[in-house]
This record gives C-alpha cells, sequence and structure tokens, in this order.
C-alpha cells in the first residue's frame, strides 16, 4: 500500500469520529424511550399483566443502547412474570442471563416471596461454584454525602454478619456517565472492620461519584453487597484541583518511552504486513475473491 | 488512534487466513468439511470445495489464505459433514483486516434470553420451510400455494424476494442441498403433481434447473451415499423407493437396482438419511402414512446402495407427518424425531445403530404433539433444543445435560418450523410457518 495512502489513513484517524456519536439531547433521547419501556412494564407488572409486561420489557433485553443496568432491570421483571405465570423453564433461561452478566445479582423484588428467592437461590446454586445461600455476609458502613474532586474520601465497612467468611472488601467508584467502575481493596482494621481512602479525579466542575461495597470470599466470589454496580450509591463532589503531582503518563521518560516502542511496533507491523500470511493447508492454499 | 493505526497497516497486504476449527473426534464426529467463499459483491467471484477430512487433512484446524483481488469484503462458510450428511455449519463476512476462525466445535450455543417474535409475519401462509446457507448468509425459503419467496434479515426486519415459480401441486417438501459441489445449498422442490423440481443456489436467488425422475414424490431426503463427493437424494412416495446419484454436475439419474421399498412400504410420506450405525455411510429411515417405521442401511462397501435392515427400528404403526435426523443427545450419532399427525411426537435415540423409543423418557409430559420438528442449539447452553411446531402451539423445549429436554416457551401455532441464523448474528433464530405467514422467533 503506497505512502500517499499510509498518509489518509493516518490523517483519517487524527480526526475526531464525529459522525456516529449521538448529541446529549438525542442520547437523553434515547435513555428517555428506554426508560419509558422500563416504567410501562413495572407498571404492567404491578398490575399484574404479565404478559403484557413480558412483551413490553423484551426489547429493552436486545437494545444496543440499553445500559448494563437497565438491561438487568428489564430482565428481573420478565423473570418475575415468568415464575408467576408458573413457566419455570422461561423464568429459568432468564434468570440465568442475569447471572450470565452479573453473577454477584441480588433480587431487588421487594414482594419478599420465599418461593421465588428460593427459586433463584437454587439456581445460583446450581451455576456459580461454592454458592451457598446460607454463606453470606450482612454489611453496613459509613461514608461520607459530599466531597471534593481530587480529595480522598474515607468510607468504613462493617460486617454485621458472617464476618468470618468475608476474604476481603473492595470499593467500586466511577464518576458518573462512565461505565467501567475502579475497585479498590478496602483494609482490614480488625474486628469485622474495613476502611478505604478512594481518592476521586480532579476536576473543575462538580459531579456525583458513585459507588458501591463488595465483600468477597476466599475465592473473589462476592457473598455481600452494598447497592451494587447497576444501582450504586452517590457522593456529590464539588470542584477541586486534587494532589499537584503529575500522572504518571504525562512524566517524560514516560512518552520518549511509550514513543520508541510505538516507532519500533509499527515498523515491524509495516514489515509483517507487507508480506501477508504463508499459505494454508487446504488445497489450493490461497484463493483470490476477485480477479 | 494507536491500535487502529496498527490494524490498518495489517489490512494493506488484503490477505487473510481462514482457519476451520472444532474439537469433534474425526471422523467420529465430522469427516468432511465443504468451504465456500464468495465476494460479499455477488457480481464477483466464489470458490467452494469439499474436502475429506483424511490423510493430510486428518486433523482440525486446517487453514486457507484468502486474498481480497478488488472485493472490499467477503462471505465464507463452511459446512462439516459425518456419514455423507450435513451435521454443523459456521460462516462470518471476510472484511480483511484480520484472520478469521470458523467454528465447527461440539458446542455451538446460541443466543440466552427469551424467544421472542421479531416483526411482522410475511411471505406466503402455512409455507413449508428450508434453510439454505451461501454467499449473502443464511436464508429461508418458503414455499407454499401461493408461491415462494426467498427471507432474509435487513435491519430488524424479514425482507422478502420472490423465489422462482413453483412446479405444479401442492407442496409436500423442501430440502436444502448443495446439489452442484459449490459448497452452497440448493433447493430441491417436491410438490403433489410434479417430478421434484432443483433450484439452484447463485448469490441470494434461486434458479429453477430442471426436474428429478418422471414422478411425483411425497418425500425427499439428500446425503453422499456413494462418498464420491457429491449430493445424491433418495425420493419416496406410495410403496416406491428411488435414489438418485449425483453425476458431480447437479445432473441426476435413477439408480433402480440400489434401492427398493417394495415389501417394506406402501404409503412413504417422510424419509431421513443418516449414519446411524457409524460407518461412514449414510442410512435411510422411512416413515409412512399409517404404517410402521422402516430402515435401511448403508452398504459397507460404500457402493452407495441400501440392504434392508427391520432390527434398527421399531416396527410402529405412526402417521408419520416429518421426521428428522439430529444429534439430540451429544453423542454425535443421528437421533429421530417424528412428528406424528394427530399423536404425541416421538423421539427414537440412536444407541450403536438402533433406533430407541425413548420419548417419555427424554421429553417432557405431555409430550407435545407437532407437524414438524427442529432441532438445534439455540439457547445459551451447549445441548441441543427442540421446537415443536403444532397446530395447537409451537413448543420450544430446552435441552438439558444428560440428553432430556424441559419445556421453556410456548409460541403461536405453525405447519413447519427451521432453525436458522437468519440475521447472520452468529446465533440460531427459529423461523415458523404460521397462518399469517413466515415469522422470525429471536432469543
Amino acid at each position: 500500500m503506497d505512502r500517499a495512502v499510509i498518509a489518509a489513513l493516518l490523517l483519517a484517524l487524527a480526526l475526531p469520529a464525529q459522525a456516529q456519536v449521538p448529541t446529549p439531547a438525542e442520547a437523553a433521547a434515547q435513555v428517555q424511550t428506554i426508560e419509558e419501556f422500563l416504567g410501562r412494564g413495572k407498571q404492567l407488572f404491578e398490575e399484574q399483566e404479565y404478559a403484557a409486561a413480558i412483551q413490553t420489557l423484551a426489547p429493552v433485553t436486545r437494545d444496543a443502547r440499553a445500559t448494563r443496568a437497565q438491561r438487568l432491570r428489564a430482565l428481573e421483571l420478565i423473570a418475575l412474570s415468568h415464575f408467576i405465570r408458573a413457566d419455570e423453564g422461561a423464568a429459568r433461561a432468564t434468570f440465568e442471563r442475569i447471572l450470565d452478566i452479573d453473577p454477584g445479582y441480588q433480587l431487588r423484588d421487594t414482594s419478599g416471596s420465599p418461593k421465588i428467592r428460593s427459586f433463584f437461590d437454587d439456581l445460583k446454586k446450581q451455576l456459580i461454584p461454592g454458592y451457598d445461600p446460607a454463606a453470606g455476609a450482612d454489611l453496613e458502613h459509613a461514608a461520607p454525602t459530599a466531597g471534593t474532586a481530587g480529595r480522598p474520601l474515607e468510607i468504613e465497612v462493617r460486617a454485621i454478619r458472617g464476618s468470618e467468611r468475608v476474604f476481603e472488601v473492595v470499593v467500586g467508584t466511577r464518576r458518573r456517565g462512565e461505565l467501567a467502575y475502579r475497585t479498590l481493596a478496602a483494609g482490614a482494621v480488625g474486628n469485622g472492620t474495613w476502611r478505604a481512602r478512594p481518592t476521586s479525579d480532579p476536576s473543575t466542575q462538580p459531579y456525583v461519584l458513585e459507588y458501591y461495597v463488595e465483600a468477597r470470599d476466599a475465592g473473589g466470589g462476592p457473598i455481600a453487597r452494598i447497592a451494587g454496580p447497576d444501582a450504586p450509591l452517590e457522593i456529590a463532589l464539588t470542584a477541586g484541583a486534587g494532589e499537584t503531582r503529575r500522572p504518571w503518563y504525562g512524566r517524560w521518560y514516560v512518552i520518549a518511552g511509550g514513543a520508541a516502542i510505538l516507532a519500533a511496533g509499527i515498523t515491524g507491523f509495516a514489515i509483517a504486513a507487507s508480506a501477508g500470511p504463508d499459505p494454508g493447508t487446504l488445497p489450493p492454499g490461497s484463493v483470490t475473491v476477485t480477479k | 488512534m494507536r491500535w487502529s493505526l496498527v490494524v490498518a497497516l495489517v489490512g494493506c497486504s488484503g490477505e487473510v487466513t481462514l482457519s476451520i476449527e472444532s474439537d469433534r473426534p474425526i471422523p467420529r464426529g465430522l469427516d468432511a468439511i465443504c468451504v465456500g467463499i464468495a465476494d460479499t459483491d455477488l457480481a464477483g467471484g466464489a470458490f467452494g470445495r469439499a474436502y475429506r477430512l483424511e490423510g493430510a487433512l486428518a486433523t482440525l484446524p486446517q487453514t486457507l489464505r484468502i486474498e481480497a483481488g478488488d472485493a472490499d469484503a467477503a462471505w465464507a462458510w463452511v459446512r462439516g459433514d459425518r456419514g455423507g450428511v450435513p451435521v454443523v455449519h459456521a460462516a462470518s463476512v471476510v472484511d480483511f483486516t484480520a484472520d478469521v476462525s470458523l467454528g465447527l466445535g461440539l458446542c455451538q450455543p446460541g443466543a440466552g434470553g427469551v424467544p421472542m417474535a421479531a416483526g411482522e409475519a410475511m411471505g406466503p401462509p402455512s409455507a413449508r420451510l428450508a434453510v439454505s446457507q451461501g454467499a449473502g448468509g443464511q436464508l429461508v425459503v418458503a414455499v407454499g400455494g401461493a408461491g415462494a419467496v426467498v427471507i432474509d434479515v435487513a435491519g430488524e426486519t424479514l425482507s422478502v424476494a420472490d423465489g422462482p415459480l413453483v412446479p405444479p401441486g401442492d407442496p409436500v417438501a423442501i430440502l436444502a442441498a448443495d446439489v452442484d459441489g459449490d459448497c452452497d445449498d440448493d433447493l430441491i422442490v417436491a410438490t403433489t403433481s410434479s417430478p421434484p423440481a432443483v433450484w439452484r443456489r447463485d448469490g441470494v436467488t434461486f434458479t429453477d434447473v430442471g426436474r428429478i425422475g418422471d414422478g411425483a414424490a411425497a418425500a425427499v431426503a439428500a446425503a453422499d451415499v456413494d462418498r464420491d463427493g457429491d449430493v445424491d437424494l433418495v425420493t419416496g412416495s406410495g410403496g416406491t423407493l428411488t435414489l438418485f446419484r449425483n453425476d458431480a454436475s447437479g445432473a441426476f439419474a435413477a439408480d433402480p437396482g440400489a434401492l427398493g421399498g417394495a415389501g417394506r412400504v406402501t404409503a412413504v410420506s417422510a424419509v431421513a438419511l443418516g449414519d446411524l450405525d457409524g460407518d461412514g455411510h449414510p442410512d435411510l429411515v422411512v416413515g409412512q402414512a399409517g404404517g410402521p417405521l422402516a430402515a435401511w442401511l448403508g452398504e459397507p462397501a460404500g457402493t452407495g446402495s441400501f440392504l434392508d435392515a427391520e432390527a434398527v427400528v421399531p416396527a410402529v404403526m405412526l402417521d408419520v407427518e416429518r421426521m428428522v435426523l439430529a444429534d439430540a443427545d451429544g453423542d454425535l450419532d443421528p437421533d429421530l424425531a417424528v412428528a406424528v399427525r394427530g399423536g404425541a411426537s416421538r423421539l427414537y435415540i440412536d444407541r450403536e445403530g438402533r433406533l430407541e423409543d425413548q420419548t417419555f423418557v427424554r421429553l417432557p409430559r405431555p409430550v407435545p404433539p407437532a407437524s414438524a420438528i427442529a432441532i438445534g442449539a439455540w439457547d445459551a447452553g451447549c445441548a441441543v433444543d427442540g421446537v415443536f411446531a403444532g397446530a395447537a402451539s409451537t413448543v420450544v423445549l430446552r435441552g438439558q445435560d444428560g440428553g432430556t429436554f424441559a419445556s421453556e416457551a410456548s409460541l403461536e401455532p405453525a405447519s413447519d418450523v427451521v432453525l436458522a441464523d437468519l440475521d447472520d448474528d452468529g446465533d440460531l433464530d427459529a423461523v415458523l410457518a404460521t397462518g399469517e405467514g413466515v415469522r422470525w422467533i429471536a432469543r
């Protein structure tokens, strides 16, 4: 491929990809539509229109625009609807899908139905190695309701039941609007108590920090939570500059080293790409799609 | 930006490696593959070739280098055969930016979630359905009294294009088979008043290229009975069974001495081919409208003839509407699912070449009645599932470890059902022939 084409590719890659990103208004409208489906589905569920609830919520589970939390909400209502309609096969399949997404998922069902709880716990026992519903733990915590961006926060967690089963406690945090959580292991301070000091990113604008707390067993499996990745708690942060340390990626030796590695890598790939793959093992070895 | 640059440089050569992979034992689980490659511009070139997995090709993975030429992208697909009969398929689009792997593994999980109808019903009502794989992905062809249509998915809805003219008479069977050896699935269409028609696939269209034999057939099945690399056909009607051998070009000639139904069948309504005894040659099961099931074993020397085999299947009197041979219990040999007219369906499990009735062991109570049955891995698990299309409802059974099935869902009534990756997303969907038309059911 000649240099002009390579240069054009590099130029194209340097331009911000604007065409496919929705505007904030469009994104908000899309979320609104999914929330409308969820709201309508929940209303139908509460009105005991279970078949209609399933039909209304099913598109949410397949919609690529739906967040993980929205899908989980829809799937739980669908699974409960199937269970109430005595379609255990479909309920099981849907609960399994929930656990595929989040093995630590805890039902938000407020009915308190022991049958539902038992069905779900039995399924977790079958699907999640080592899961034992009697072997969980109960947690409580203390955390600030407000803070300053860029400064550490202190979150204290106490296991009021089952502390002997808790191997570690982690705190997951993310800025509202982000998808991925950062997790930070809390330090044990004894007496069934753990303490974490997550530091939020500095910002010139206020923002909301979302968080949840998870207790894990020795195998790393979740055994108890406060809130959850799909339904986190919030701390309102005011603007703050944070500490004045230069981040690691801004240090001159990191930039110089990265550029050197990139240059070497590009050269290597260019050499490899020009050679092409070897002929295959199936005769005739190589096929040209069009001449 | 950094990773995009690397990918751009890799793609500059316009050559990628296609890898065919599988954990199925060879030859017990897989003994041949057919690899097809075609330009996504259907006016471009195409390649198709069958390979016996023996000698230097006795193991997988095997690879093929694909050069783009003038193509922007290509379809790549593979069919895995066992004993002369297709057992697994895989396909992918090749965009020449990365190597492509097509998996024919033992576990072919589908999507999770609840089966739900997607979009409106389209095409002729109460049609006969067949799945065809080739350039352009998997298609479903629906043949009804009102005509034939070719069904695909565009966006999130069905798209329908006209198919060839249906031969005179009411459609009784439609079968997908690669008759011309280019690795895409052509069609055989049988009606009540005409010899079976051969519709050859080219891209996403089908062309009527001729008739097979002189008389109408009530049932038709396809397999490479003589293992010469091309697909042969068995037709049945009344008390007659006929083997038509393929001359490798897609032309068929009857071989009257190879198979005879005289004295064993009188009212053929369904035929199915599969390697029941694991000797590498297809065997034949025949269902009748009110007569006993009957079986023939492929001649061990591989001539393509069939030998009477009364002990293979219980001689139970059934009014058979449709049959399918497919591996229902995960042990690699084909089992027999029978749609019984006016009665509960039957499931016969292949035990070392003999079909045992295990209906009440493996299927839930009440056993669903059906006009047609499809078996395949539809949900997120590895065990195959079953879809039983019936006049009262379509029952979805979920396969479980151990080879049993449990009720999962109930869908609208249908006269036919196939499992096909209609939207080419790598997961099977169900396609039902309902009274309102063809409906796409996705998870």
